[in-house]
């Protein structure tokens, strides 16, 4: 394996290990907010998990991630522009305390490196239209599953009305929540890396075409996105827990099983989808149980637009450094 | 008949799970039907709640005998 290819990879692994960074937040806002696990403990649960998920789910948005661009397009510098632009925009938005996604700055990275490299041709279009798709359905998926599990459980616990006993009983169950999502956010993000990698080998004929994921691959990408994690990001932790609307230990269940549940079925399914966009969503759909005011409309709204700006701009920064790496290696 | 910003939400997330249909790989199309399916039915659920005027509705202002009390925790 050639330097070159190594520090790639290596590249790739720190996007993962910023990914888990991150998204950290997203895995343990609600945990924290509602005060069931310190920060520390969360962080370490939370990280377990992400790892753990390599047990358990394929590698279908792996393939996925790797068949955006057309076989044989991609060499070692797009590959690495389109790291590059992906982990550009997560700085710059990590840096504002926005909750987006990472998987899309890497889909439009990705996209804006190949752009500049091969024309738009070069990009394949069923892929990127299940990707979308899937920008607008799994916030949604997120709300209308939490909006239900929430009202399930206040139609099933109508007559519980120690309000503290309750939530005492949802801060425990909150445990299995928060770790369902973390295996979530763990298969359906580092398989995002691994499909990158997958790309990289296949590029320098160092796989087939049609090979599948390598194991090394696979627990390389968890363990960055796991200890990621475990160094988390706390300025999204604030604007996700606490900014968008108010969580209680019954919210926090119902959100993050609800997001669980969404990206699980995504990933089993083979699709990328944002982990961040599917539990704001979730916690959206908890906050309107109560009314649609407990919901902080202007900071959803901010987080929105980061949403559409986040394929554009990680395009934009990916297709800037691959031009100018053609330019100063022609 | 007029609704609720509530129950007009969940009309518009049911639309919307509809109209990506379209675009939706036909794989996935069984997510967009079960969506509109729940977003429908809190939709009628909702209207039907509003139309009743139902003290009980989570419109209301909380009292501090609901699991979200969110204004009873905090005084505590």
């Amino acid at each position: 394996m050639t330097v070159t290819v190594v520090a790639i990879i290596g590249v790739a692994l720190a996007f993962d290990f910023f990914n888990g960074f991150h998204d950290a937040a997203n895995s343990i806002a609600t945990v924290v907010s509602t005060r069931v696990l310190t920060p520390k403990q969360a962080v370490a649960w939370a990280a377990f998990w992400n790892f753990a998920a390599f047990a358990i789910f394929g590698t279908a948005v792996a393939a996925t991630i790797s068949k955006v661009v057309q076989p044989g397009v991609l060499n070692n510098a797009a590959i690495f522009s389109g790291l590059f632009g992906a982990i550009v925009w997560d700085i710059i938005t990590w840096f504002f305390g926005l909750p987006t996604s990472s998987s899309h700055a890497l889909v439009g990275g990705m996209a804006g490196a190949a752009v500049a490299l091969s024309g738009w041709t070069s990009l394949v279009a069923e892929e990127f239209q299940k990707i979308a798709v899937f920008i607008v359905l799994s916030p949604l998926l997120g709300f209308l599953l939490a909006f239900t599990i929430m009202t399930g459980i206040f139609w099933l616990f109508h007559r519980y009305h120690k309000v503290e006993k309750l939530n005492r009983g949802f801060r425990r169950a909150q445990l299995v929540s928060a770790a369902l999502f973390s295996l979530g956010h763990g298969a359906n993000d580092a398989q995002k890396t691994m499909g990158i990698i997958l790309a990289l080998l296949i590029a320098n004929h160092r796989l087939p075409i049609d090979a599948s994921v390598p194991l090394w691959v696979v627990l390389a990408a968890h363990s960055a996105i796991g200890l990621g994690t475990l160094f988390g990001g706390w300025r999204i932790v604030h604007t996700m827990g606490t900014k968008i609307t108010k969580v209680q230990p019954v919210g926090g269940f119902s959100a993050e099983t609800a997001a669980a549940a969404a990206i699980m079925l995504a990933t089993l399914g083979g699709v990328p989808v944002s982990t961040t966009h599917t539990i704001t969503g979730a916690i959206v759909g908890t906050g309107t149980t109560q009314r649609l005011s407990a919901v902080r409309w202007g900071v959803a709204g901010r987080v929105v637009w980061a949403w559409i700006l986040t394929i554009p701009g990680a395009f934009i920064v990916s297709y800037s450094m691959e031009a100018a790496l053609k330019r100063v290696w022609r | 008949m007029t609704f609720g910003r509530r129950p007009l939400f969940f009309l518009a997330a049911g639309v919307i799970s509809v109209l990506l249909l379209a675009p939706t790989p036909e794989t996935f199309w069984w997510v967009n039907v079960t969506m509109a399916g729940i977003a429908f039915f809190w939709f009628v659920m909702l209207a039907i709640e509003e139309g009743q005027g139902d003290r009980d509705t989570p419109d209301e202002p909380r009292g501090k005998g609901r699991p979200d009390d969110l204004e009873g925790e905090d005084r505590r």
